[in-house]
């Protein structure tokens, strides 16, 4: 009985082999296929993020807590989601309004919803960023 | 003869894992309560979440979240493990899942709900050897299940190219480039990795070695205790170059059962 059960215990854990870990629709918990490092990304990056823009025009990092989470991704999903289904307004002003009450960011006067293409060496060794097309742009209100 | 001393080195890993459970959910109620907050349109449900249609009101999600932790804290003492580790080992899946269903699956999450199902069934504390031993046996092959998973992957995707460290390199600027732009710093290694790539190579080769060679740790003794060191270097050199944490293998649970942990004393009140 102990020998079945751990059997099958292992064997269950080792079912996600069968599925495609291309295909990360296919990827579940806790059985997962591990796809997250193993996708070749290519040089270049493109995604959609929250900006925060000064008086000045300067441009200005948003943390993920801003955005709504703590978690850097489902930051990131939070922003992708509200673009598929049409909230990117709304999610502007909620980030506006976490702006507007944060001290460490009162220079910011503006939010800007953009979808980035920027390569991602230039990102991380430079700080340089490629071309930011806007989404939607809305005020901070204080 | 050196006796080993089995149902004690699987009772230390039933309390480790159940602290770690009971810690995971404890220190992550806060974000739980943030994402179940999102907007019902950005529920994705994963795993056994897949039984609801739409997310559940936040008030449950942290009562579920909360005796799911107490559940887990009562693994550790032991007391009624019959019916105490099976509802733990459910409410922990439920509850890390549920984390898991807003668009960012947490694949950290994924060894410590595993190897709480696998205590729940082989680490009652009035089990025999026999059972300690296959209890043991067990939650390494889970362990070791899930990296060469990870490695499979890594070469179904992208196959012996991976061994030339570009994928690695690729992989290293995309993730910090994306902290960067989403407000986070880039790891500690990240540039200087960047600016020599041939260590990347040699970075890319061990990754692989060490998750498919996973199985050599069911061999157990010294051999799979050098897998395990290995493999926690492994996770240090992923958070010294993406920032990305395992914390449950980076604190060593997922790794106890491989060391002889009995020798450890444990206070009375804990039952073995």
């Amino acid at each position: 009985m102990r020998r079945i059960a751990g059997c099958t215990l292992v064997a269950i854990v080792a079912l996600p082999v069968l599925r495609d870990p291309a295909d990360l629709r296919d990827d579940s918990f806790p059985l997962s296929t591990y796809p997250m490092f193993a996708r070749a990304r290519g040089s270049q990056i493109e995604m959609a993020y929250a900006i925060g823009v000064t008086a000045a025009g300067q441009r200005r990092v948003l943390t993920p807590r801003l955005v709504g989470s703590r978690e850097v991704l489902q930051a990131a999903t939070a922003i992708d989601r509200a673009i598929m289904t049409g909230h990117t307004r709304e999610l502007c002003r909620e980030i506006a309004s976490r702006v507007a009450t944060d001290a460490s960011v009162d220079d910011i006067t503006q939010i800007r919803i953009v979808h980035g293409r920027h390569d991602a060496m230039a990102v991380v060794q430079t700080g340089e960023v490629g071309r930011e097309v806007d989404y939607l742009r809305c005020p901070v209100r204080r | 003869m050196i006796t080993v001393d089995l149902r004690k080195r699987l009772a230390i890993v039933r309390i480790a894992v159940g602290l770690y459970a009971f810690g995971s959910i404890t220190f992550g109620l806060g974000e739980l309560v943030r994402v179940a907050s999102f907007p019902a349109s950005s529920f994705e449900p994963v795993g056994v979440v897949r039984v609801l249609a739409a997310p559940l009101p936040v008030w449950l999600v942290v009562a579920i979240a909360v005796a799911s932790a107490l559940l887990a804290a009562a693994t550790i003492v032991g007391a009624a493990y019959r019916i105490v580790a099976p509802l733990a080992a459910a409410g922990v899946l439920w509850t890390l899942g549920y984390r898991s269903s807003w668009g960012m699956l947490f694949h950290t999450d994924n060894l410590v709900a595993l190897h709480l199902i696998a205590l729940a069934v082989f680490a009652r504390p009035s089990g025999d050897e026999v059972t300690a031993r296959w209890g043991l046996r067990v939650v390494v092959a889970i362990t070791c299940v899930t990296y060469v998973l990870a490695g499979i992957a890594k070469v179904r995707l992208a196959g012996l190219h991976w061994l030339s460290g570009d994928l690695l390199r690729d992989q290293i600027a995309f993730d910090n480039a994306r902290k960067v732009l989403l407000g986070e710093s880039p790891a500690p290694f990240a540039t200087l990795l960047l600016d020599h790539p041939a260590i990347l190579v040699g970075l890319s080769v061990a990754t692989l070695v060490v998750e498919l060679g996973a199985p050599i740790a069911l061999v157990g003794g010294t051999i799979a205790r050098a897998w395990a060191v290995c493999a926690w270097c492994f996770h240090v050199g992923v958070v010294l170059t993406m920032n990305v944490w395992f914390p449950y293998p980076l604190l060593g649970v997922a790794f106890l059962p491989m060391f002889a942990v009995e020798r450890l004393r444990l206070p009375t009140q804990l039952r073995v």
